[in-house]
């Protein structure tokens, strides 16, 4: 074997025994690297530690015994309590079929024998067949400490216009009786709801229910001053009716038609009460809920998950939930 | 004469040898498991750090599920036995499991015996894996974990077979084989892509029920403490809901 063939020979034996090497480092090397590897690995955990203890909401979990910690910050619950609230009131029609209002009075006269009541006059407006369409604007809210978000709704009433049934009465009194009779109107009006504006108050208290958190509404005023109005064409109706009582008989002068009217149009101007039903307000499960069930692979885990009740932080809701796991399902087969 | 041969051979050495240089599996240097996950929560307690001196380690927009690793181990251990083919020719049943969730690692150590198929002879094994991907089920909106392999340990592993039989168990667990076994592991917690408000049927009005519409999506996860924390993103979605739900 020549010396370039014996060169050869020992070139190939080295790229075959190269090729064939593993990069297998010795117990000694791997040790030391591990060493290495840990003192890196313990000085970074104690930074950790560090940064970790002075965190107000780590500690909390820590301290925190509950298995689940679930929190929602609280600038998405008043997101979401204004967007429920907003959507109860939206877009809403309302039938205001049989609502009524009344207003009544005494009237007294100077006479000889001195100050006398003459008489009573009512008016009982019934509403026969009137819907009134809300729409909601964008609410205040604003969580507050224990469990509420509090609420402000600016709430639009549009213009509609429905039929109305007015009936006075005039009861005479006194010497009066003698004179005059006494008297009932009924007319059917078309009526009118005039556009406006309300702001409703109240709050979504935050609860928890079972597995679930819930948003339940306490509007305890809901009851809204609607100013209603009669057509022009009803208005003179209620003044023709009027005067056809303003007759020596009918006792209509002591009544005076023009001041009725001039009350029953300040009536319409300060509002009829209309109270928004409390089922418009329905109680709203927020996202986050509790499983009472879980699966892993094939075998579903039934557990027992307890809510251990909920905390309004300045930034957040929080729970903390309990669960155990209380039976495992068979497999299915 | 010799002189062609010692050429001939030596060119089939070095051509054999190029080949194998070539075409040989690219393996990884055998680590073991542990130096594999110190490795591992050594790049994640750097990233855990930096967040924490940013300040934003703790900090949550929408929504923070806190998870114990007593749970997820109270979970995994009431469900084994869990038994199954992994694939590359093995069986694997798992017997115990365990849980530690700390400095950046969700890891899950499950515990048990492999066999060949078809073969009696089986080999205590561990697999080591992390909780890598948090997610929130589409449909159900069920909070779900998955566990990828990040190595396994056994011992007598000689009764598996011959060449390596530790890394190609390792490979068919990490191709599907765990997720055949395991799954994914869910917690009991669920967050709704919407908010439901129900319906009225009353005297004065009815109101059919609406949905509000909102995006949520898992958006981080930290491991530490003993604990998986899982920041939840949850906004009111812009676009109206697809359809109103008739009561």
């Amino acid at each position: 074997m020549t010396r370039s063939s014996r060169a050869w020979l020992a070139a190939g034996l080295l790229v075959v025994g190269f090729a064939g090497c593993r990069a297998a480092p010795g117990p000694e090397v791997e040790a030391a690297r591990l060493a290495s590897l840990r003192k890196i690995y313990d000085d970074l955990h104690g930074r950790l530690e560090k940064a970790v203890a002075q965190d107000p909401l780590a500690q909390r979990v820590f301290a925190d015994r509950g298995q689940v910690v679930v929190a929602i910050r609280s600038g998405l619950i008043e997101e979401l309590a204004g967007a429920v609230t907003q959507r109860y009131l939206d877009r809403v029609s309302i039938n205001l079929t049989s609502v009524e209002a009344r207003d009544e009075a005494a009237i007294h006269k100077d006479t000889f024998l001195g100050r006398m009541k003459v008489g009573e006059w009512a008016v009982d407006i019934d509403i026969a067949d009137l819907r009134i369409s809300l729409e909601a604007g964008k609410p205040k809210v604003s969580l507050r400490p224990e469990d509420r978000v509090e609420i402000e709704l600016p709430v639009d009433v549009k213009e509609s216009e429905g039929r109305v049934g007015i009936h006075f009465s005039w009861d005479s009194k006194s010497l009066a009786k003698l004179v005059c009779k006494d008297f009932d109107l009924t007319r059917d009006l078309r009526g009118r709801v005039l556009p406006q504006r309300h702001v409703l108050s109240g709050a979504l208290r935050i609860g928890s229910a079972g597995d679930s958190f819930t948003l339940t509404p306490v509007f305890p005023d809901r009851k809204i001053p609607l100013k209603v109005d009669l057509t022009p064409a009803s208005w003179e109706t209620v003044e023709a009716a009027l005067r056809t009582q303003n007759t020596a008989d009918r006792c209509g002068t002591l009544m005076k038609p023009d001041n009725l009217v001039a009350r029953l149009r300040e009536l319409a101007a300060k509002g009829v009460k209309v109270g928004i039903p409390e089922s418009i307000f329905r109680v709203v499960r927020l996202p986050a809920h509790l499983e009472q069930a879980v699966k892993i692979g094939d075998r579903t885990i039934n557990l027992t998950v307890k809510s251990e009740g909920l905390t309004v932080l300045p930034q957040s809701l929080w729970t903390s939930v309990s669960a155990h796991v209380r039976e495992v399902a068979p497999s299915a087969p | 004469m010799r002189r062609i041969l010692a050429i001939g051979l030596t060119s089939a050495l070095l051509a054999l040898g190029v080949v194998w240089l070539l075409f040989k599996r690219k393996e990884p240097p055998m680590v073991s498991v542990k130096e594999a996950l110190l490795v591992r929560q050594t790049q994640e307690l750097g990233r855990l750090i930096a967040a924490a001196e940013q300040e934003s380690l703790f900090d949550f927009g929408g929504i923070l599920v806190v998870v114990d690793q007593a749970l997820v181990q109270d979970l995994l251990r009431s469900a084994t036995p869990l038994e199954g083919d992994v694939g590359g020719g093995f069986h694997v049943r798992v017997d115990s499991a365990e849980t530690s969730f700390a400095d950046g690692l969700a890891i899950v150590r499950l515990d048990g015996k492999a066999s060949v198929a078809g073969k009696a002879a089986s080999a205590d094994v561990s697999v080591y894996g992390a909780i890598d991907v948090v997610e929130l089920d589409a449909t159900s909106g069920v909070m779900t974990c998955r566990v990828s392999v990040s190595g396994v340990d056994a011992a007598h592993a000689d009764v598996l077979g011959v060449d390596e039989p530790v890394r190609r168990l390792t490979e068919a667990l990490t191709h599907g084989g765990l997720a055949l076994l395991l799954g994914s592991i869910e917690v009991p917690v669920r967050i709704e892509n919407r908010l439901s408000i129900p319906a009225v049927e009353a005297h004065r009005l009815r109101i059919e029920s609406a949905d509000l519409p909102l995006q949520v999506a898992v958006e981080d996860v930290n491991v530490l403490g003993g604990k998986l924390w899982v920041r939840v993103k949850a906004t009111i979605d812009p676009r109206p809901a697809p359809e109103q739900r008739r009561p």
